[in-house]
């Protein structure tokens, strides 16, 4: 195939702007799957959470054969991307992939400021971009209005925006043939030697590891020696292959192409997101720009409610982290948890996510910490150290000073919510740099805020007091010194050092009273009374207690009853499961994210 | 006699024809107790009853076919629902049919539930008549204030006349039930009523603490706000309260909720509680089963199980094979209602495998918590454990 006839392009969409089902309208269009094999919506969202979810995490490649009306055929490549703020990695993995990208608005909702942050990212990656004004059939539809919006504010030229619906098919002829039009086809050298970028992998029980690639100069083929450029680890080339949308085998994959290799990996960490594969006995002399390694922004840790699930949690960690470069993890053991795994992630839907697939997929039973900011403490000594533990703070004489990450956020909302954003922006502890107007009923706001304010239901938040209609995006700034202490919690007057959590100064009174009263309502009652206290330092600031049980008793079991009290008290204990021991106490999951939730008290 | 001890004799015997205890349930009543979530039908006439006795026939045919009842019953307990309810003919036809399928003659034990509102002299007499020497009366309470809340038939006078006349017709065998926790209850006022419960010489006490179970009217009351039960402490109180009182008089607190004078233990409830077995009829009985061993459950549903049983077939609405592991959880379960309690050694020859191997950890445990207590080979619960059943009894589940 002739590169003039291959086109890479990627979708950049906010969350619930069409994304997936456009996509899908793409894909059978092209012929690439008929109408009836559409029988599960979203055929890219392959995982089932980001069916029930509605919401891409992990992107896919598919590869479209598609025979335009002028009788030429043509290869598309269709890069799916996660839409969600905590997945911009994921985005600008996918973007050094291709050679352009749709930008998918909806024409009644504007731009979000994640779907902006994208496009920056895609213009920094001199991606040609064509907007696509999607959802055009809904009553409240405003497409010149977005179009102007759009130019505005991105300076993108939209004279030639397609307008869509993605739900009816309107438009996704002129999609086929924009993409065909107006993205370059891929320059890269057929002959020289093996470039071909790794932006994802995953792991299969037969082949070993996939490598997901985009070839720039030369070709791969079954037999082929490769190696990798940054251990210099060499392996031949079992498969090559493509999805359409399912894997099939292809001959080889030539440059511009994208597609899979397996070539018998067996440790998932040498097959690294970001590596250049090249000919094992021509390679090339320099490697393809790489990314930057994923900075993971919350860390929490991951334990198994059942000891002896340790290996099995660690193959489970292994086996994800081939399909997720982002998480990191590294063992730790806590006094009340025992054995686990500190876990970094992108922010808390990839924790919730992680989690819930750890959980599904692997079949384990979980407890997970409630997530921590990394800290930079500045000791007494003069050395700094990070701690992405609050347990592992040092004793408070040790402490000179405790910084914090902040971050840049970047909110939009309708005009008539600045009030309600800059008071939640207030609360927590943001600095407002400057606000401009979109258009005259949309603003954008610039706040400096504490990481760790924003990872604790920020978002839910800011949704709730805008309606929904406000959207957040953020990136790293910088540590700042802030007052910040270490509240400690006592259960049965033992301090949980799972449940330490720092917070600022300030809020230690209100947060300490909250926790407190939530953690009475979640831990169950035991046989005793179980005091529950919140302390900084040794000074207790709030108490509460768990009442013992002092009657439970089912009083009647006779004949009739003994298999339905039987199975009564069988869901009473399925219950329990969730549930780790710490010292003589039983305490449940939720408990370990209370933290997260004090604000549903008020 | 219990299963567990069955004497070489009947060892050697098909086990399948070993005596088991018998259970009928008549779900009828006068009128429905705002609390009970029983399957039971209030005000049906004449009609709906015979066709209930010939049902309970065709379906008893089921288990006479299965050679279930070759061996006879050792106990017939006649349940409801209100059997008294039912015309005092049709009462007999029924009482009379079942009572044939006892053995051991006038030691094998035949307790009929009663209710006071539906007890006359001739009903009684019946009853003797038929061989029945047990007799369960539902009390409930001594104050008429209570039994208008609780939507019972019957007022404290009629109870006291029910009694009389039960004691006149020769039964010296009886139970007294009585509820606990209700709303506003002061200790005193519980203090009274179990001493008015003393009074009667009853052979036999049932407590039992209120609870708003779903679907009741008491539920639908509670939902909306109008009503409550008392709270926990004061339900802790009463039961320690009744503990000394009826101990103190002379009664043995045997199960968790039920206390007897020596010797006056319900055996038919006993036999469950050792985990053995028997056949249950009627609308919402259920049975449990040798060989292999299958706990079942009747259809709830009156006309359900009219029909089913008229056409031909079981009335089973569900059934359960109960391996040796869950057999095993479900006799912890029981037997730790029981002040007897578990016998290690009786429980090795039942079942191959020792006490200790099968839940070593969780009695250790509870033993540790002064849930249990040793008393020489047997592991018996403490009146705290029974206090808080709920909470550890899953873990051996």
């Amino acid at each position: 195939m002739n590169q003039e006839n291959i086109r890479n392009f990627c979708i950049i969409a906010h969350i619930d702007h069409g994304k997936s089902t456009l996509a899908d309208r793409i894909l059978e269009y092209t012929g690439t799957l008929s109408a009836r094999e559409m029988t599960t919506k979203q055929v890219l969202d392959q995982m089932d959470l980001e069916k029930e979810r509605g919401i891409t995490i992990k992107l896919t490649a598919v590869r479209m054969q598609y025979e335009a009306p002028d009788g030429e055929i043509y290869l598309l490549n269709l890069i799916d991307t996660p839409g969600h703020v905590d997945f911009s990695y994921e985005v600008s993995r996918s973007l050094a992939a291709c050679e352009g990208a749709l930008l998918v608005v909806d024409a009644t909702q504007g731009i979000e400021a994640q779907t902006l942050a994208n496009v920056y990212l895609a213009l920094e990656h001199d991606l040609e971009i064509i907007p696509v004004i999607n959802k055009i059939d809904l009553p409240s539809a405003d497409p010149e209005g977005v179009i102007k919006e759009i130019e505005e504010v991105i300076g993108l030229d939209c004279s030639q925006a397609i307008l869509t619906s993605a739900k009816d098919g309107t438009g996704i002829p002129e999609v086929v043939q924009g993409v065909i039009d107006r993205i370059p086809c891929p320059k890269g050298d057929a002959q020289a030697p093996l470039k071909a970028l790794i932006f994802d992998s995953s792991f299969d029980a037969y082949r070993g590891a996939l490598s997901y690639i985009r070839i720039f100069d030369g070709s791969v083929a079954k037999g082929d020696m490769i190696q990798m450029m940054s251990s210099g680890k060499k392996y031949e080339v079992i498969e090559t292959g493509a999805f359409m949308p399912g894997p099939k085998l292809v001959d080889s994959l030539e440059a511009g192409m994208v597609g899979y290799v397996a070539a018998s990996i067996k440790n998932v960490k040498d097959t690294r997101v970001g590596d250049t594969i090249t000919g094992g006995d021509k390679p090339a002399e320099t490697p393809l720009p790489g990314y930057r390694s994923a900075t993971p922004m919350v860390y929490c840790g991951i334990y198994p409610v059942e000891a002896n699930d340790y290996d099995k949690l660690r193959d489970a960690l292994d086996k994800l982290q081939l399909n997720d470069a982002a998480l990191l993890y590294e063992p730790e053991t806590s006094v009340a948890l025992g054995f686990g795994y500190r876990c970094g992630f992108l922010g808390l839907l990839h924790l919730d996510i992680v989690h819930e697939r750890l959980e599904r997929e692997y079949d384990l039973s979980l407890i997970t910490t409630a997530p921590s900011v990394v800290y930079e403490i500045l000791q007494t000594d003069r050395k700094v150290i990070l701690i992405d533990n609050p347990a592992k703070i040092p004793p408070v004489q040790k402490i000179e000073e405790i910084r914090e990450p902040f971050v840049a956020a970047s909110i939009m909302a309708p005009s008539d919510y600045i009030g309600a954003v800059m008071e939640l922006c207030r609360d927590r502890r943001g600095s407002f740099i400057n606000m401009d107007y979109m258009t005259p009923s949309r603003v954008h706001l610039h706040y400096d805020l504490p990481l760790a304010e924003i990872i604790y239901d920020f978002f839910d938040e800011l949704k709730s007091r805008t309606k929904g209609y406000a959207s957040l995006d953020y990136e790293l700034k910088e540590y700042r010194a802030s007052e910040l202490i270490k509240l400690d919690i006592l259960v049965n007057g033992e301090a949980v050092d799972a449940l330490s959590v720092i917070v600022h100064r300030d809020k230690a009174q209100a947060r300490g009273r909250k926790l407190v009263v939530r953690l009475r309502s979640l831990i169950p009652r035991q046989m005793f009374e179980v005091p529950v206290q919140a302390a900084i330092g040794t000074k207790v600031i709030a108490r509460e207690s768990v009442k013992a049980f002092r009657k439970n008793v089912i009083d009647k079991c006779y004949g009739g009853d003994v298999t339905r009290k039987r199975k009564l008290l069988e869901k009473q204990k399925e219950g329990k499961k969730r549930m780790k021991m710490v010292g003589s106490v039983e305490i449940p999951q939720e408990a370990f994210m209370a933290v997260l939730s004090l604000d549903d008290e008020d | 006699m219990s299963v567990q001890k069955a004497s070489p004799a009947e060892q050697a015997r098909p086990k399948h024809v070993r005596p088991m205890g018998l259970y009928i349930h008549i779900p009828f009543c006068m009128s429905r107790c705002y609390y009970c979530d029983f399957v039971s039908t209030a005000g049906l006439s004449r009609s709906w009853q015979t066709r209930y006795r010939d049902a309970l026939r065709k379906e008893l045919a089921f288990y006479i076919s299965g050679g279930y009842t070759d061996a006879g019953f050792d106990t017939l307990y006649i349940g409801g629902g209100t059997p008294t309810y039912l015309d005092g003919d049709l009462l007999e036809g029924i009482v009379t049919d079942f009572a044939a399928l006892l053995r051991g003659g006038d030691d094998a034990e035949f307790t009929v539930e009663a209710n006071p509102g539906t007890l006359t002299v001739q009903k009684l007499a019946a009853l003797r008549r038929a061989g029945c020497n047990r007799l369960s009366i539902g009390a409930q309470s001594f104050d008429d204030r209570y039994l208008v809340w609780l939507g019972r038939s019957h007022d404290a006078a009629a109870f006291r006349q029910a009694w009389e006349w039960a004691r006149e017709a020769g039964f010296t065998n009886m139970n007294l039930d009585l509820l606990y926790g209700l709303p506003d209850q002061f200790m005193a006022h519980w203090e009274r009523t179990l001493r008015e419960a003393l009074a009667y010489q009853p052979e036999h006490i049932s407590l039992y603490q209120l609870n708003i179970e779903p679907g009741t009217r008491l539920a639908q009351l509670a939902d909306a706000g109008q009503t409550c039960v008392a709270d926990e402490e004061n339900c802790r109180g009463q039961y320690l309260l009744a503990h000394r009182m009826l101990t103190d008089a002379g009664y043995d607190h045997y199960e968790i909720s039920n206390y007897a004078k020596a010797g006056r233990e319900s055996r038919h409830n006993l036999q469950c509680w050792r985990n053995g077995f028997y056949l249950g009829l009627g609308a919402g009985a259920a049975g449990y089963l040798p060989e292999p061993r299958l706990r079942y459950g009747n259809t709830g549903d009156l006309e359900r199980y009219l029909a089913d049983t008229e056409k031909g077939s079981k009335p089973v609405a569900e059934q359960e094979r109960i391996d040796a592991r869950l057999a095993m959880a479900e006799e912890m379960m029981l037997a730790f209602r029981l002040r007897e309690g578990v016998d290690a050694g009786g429980f090795h020859a039942r079942w191959g495998m020792e006490l200790e191997e099968a839940f070593g950890d969780a009695l250790q445990k509870h033993l540790a918590a002064g849930l249990l207590e040793k008393a020489r080979e047997s592991l018996q619960p403490t009146l705290e454990g029974w206090l808080t059943y709920n909470v550890w009894i899953p873990e051996y589940l």
